[in-house]
């Protein structure tokens, strides 16, 4: 006979096993009433951090923009007719959408203003509202309480 | 005469309408049962703990384009949701929930009719939901469900033999094939003398179902979902009303036939008086029908579904012998402890 009734067995076995899943606890998450927590070293979105004056750190250099393979990032500037020596930026935008998370930009920056914050729910129903200007990219920092660097 | 007429349309409607209302909360059930399983929640956004998600997929699936496929064969391809919701929810009027209620100098049968054929009745209609699966996977034009039909017509059809040999053992000790007849004559339920036909019976039931791990018909890796895969919108609901109808008809009949109803609630009427016993006998019966189902569910999350073949010898290999036996059990039984 090609069915032994031994094979029950496992059958009961594995009864048990589901049976004793089924008064465990769910391992969800129920995502947006719960957060996981994110690891230290979690890599989300790029943030831009702030001068102790509250001004963004960014120079204006420009080696961000060249260093991003997707190309997200754009950076306008004029001259300071008060010190020609310096760019002013007057606008800096990153399309999130287009961002790969690749850290390329931060390790670009020579005054360390960008950051990889660990923002990651950046979800819409209108792609414009992902290319975050300077405000919301320095928010992305304050938002992660970290401190603001003291270095200029 | 009116009087009657009201009762029978009266018990009718409840026997229409009962199924109709413990499906969705039955599939919302299997669905949240099998969630904690598997370590995860199941549907909780709609509703109090999502109990109204089988609502609102019931409305999407109202909504939804009905779609007739090109090249399907459209009278057939109309006609076997029908033919396969109509016979599940015509087996309900013989499904006892209980015996008789005496009550204002009344008696009132806890069922709509009181068939003295109701086994054969049962037996004879889940033969014909065979045609409206067969027809269903015929009339699509597809692959999938024709080869899903082909599969579900020779499992249903193997699997009826074992079920109706079950109940034949069950037939011979009660002496009658009317169910609540049945029930009334187990002093002790049948699933204790018979329990190699209550372990027939079970088997045959999740199969005849279609349920896990007989659910080759629909097996979703190789066939999509088997014989109804080119139904969409209501007459797809169709298919799944019937289904879940005829799993909690198996489930009534487990507890009707072999584990005594309300057993042993009959006991208690001397003590606590007749309409308690009767409130306390369907409270009793209802309780073994949702555990019934829990094991229903629980046993689709635990096994793998059987190969074709698998399938076949166990049911002409293992519950055809085992059938035969609890009939001969049945017959010695009758003739010594039960003359």
């Amino acid at each position: 006979m090609s069915f032994r009734f031994d094979s029950l067995l496992p059958i009961a076995r594995g009864l048990s096993v589901t049976l004793r899943e089924f008064f465990r606890r769910p391992v969800t998450i129920r995502y947006p009433e719960q957060k996981r927590t994110l690891s230290s070293i979690y890599r989300g979105a790029v943030g831009m951090r702030r001068r102790p004056d509250g001004r963004p750190k960014c120079v204006g250099c420009g080696l961000c923009e060249t260093a991003c393979p997707n190309e997200c990032i754009t950076i306008t500037t004029e001259s300071n007719p008060a010190q020609p020596t310096e760019k002013v930026v007057t606008s800096y935008t990153l399309d999130v959408g287009r961002c790969l998370f690749c850290s390329l930009c931060v390790e670009a920056c020579p005054v360390e203003a960008l950051e990889m914050t660990n923002a990651f729910d950046f979800s819409t129903d209108d792609r414009s509202t992902l290319i975050y200007d300077v405000d919301r990219l320095m928010d992305l920092v304050d938002k992660q309480g970290k401190e603001v660097s003291t270095l200029d | 005469m009116t009087e009657f007429v009201i009762a029978v349309i009266f018990k009718s409607l409840i026997a229409f309408i009962v199924p109709l209302l413990v499906v969705p909360p039955l599939i919302w059930g299997e669905r949240r049962l099998l969630g904690r399983i598997q370590s995860r929640v199941g549907p909780n956004r709609v509703g109090p703990f999502g109990a109204f998600q089988t609502l609102a997929d019931a409305v999407k699936l109202m909504g939804k384009e009905d779609m007739i496929p090109a090249g399907a064969d459209r009278v057939l391809f109309i006609l076997a949701p029908f033919l396969l919701l109509v016979p599940s929810f015509m087996a309900w009027s013989v499904v006892p929930v209980g015996t008789e209620l005496h009550i204002f100098g009344r008696v009132i049968g806890l069922y709509a009719t009181d068939l003295n054929v109701g086994v054969l009745y049962i037996v004879a209609l889940t033969s014909v939901a065979v045609y409206g699966i067969v027809m269903a996977g015929w009339a699509s034009n597809s692959k999938y469900a024709l080869l899903g039909s082909l599969r579900s017509s020779a499992q249903m059809i193997s699997y009826e033999i074992m079920l109706g040999l079950a109940l034949v053992g069950v037939v011979v000790l009660a002496g009658s094939l009317s169910l609540p007849e049945i029930v009334r004559q187990q002093q002790v339920p049948y699933a204790i003398p018979l329990v190699i036909g209550a372990f027939v019976f079970v088997c045959a039931a999740l199969a005849e179902t279609n349920r896990a791990p007989f659910d080759l018909p629909e097996a979703e890796t190789e066939l999509v979902s088997g014989y109804h895969v080119e139904y969409s919108g209501w007459r797809f609901s169709f298919f799944f009303l019937s289904e879940y109808a005829n799993m909690l008809l198996a489930s009534f009949l487990v507890s009707a036939v072999f584990l005594g109803g309300g057993w042993p609630a009959q006991y208690l009427e001397p003590y606590i008086g007749h309409l308690l016993t009767t409130l306390l006998a369907v409270g009793v019966m209802m309780s073994k029908v949702f555990i019934f189902l829990f094991i229903y569910i629980w046993i689709r999350a635990t096994l793998p579904r059987f190969r074709y073949d698998q399938m076949m010898n166990f049911c002409w290999k293992v519950l055809l012998p085992l059938g035969l036996l609890n009939l001969a059990v049945a017959t010695v039984l009758k003739l010594t402890v039960y003359a």
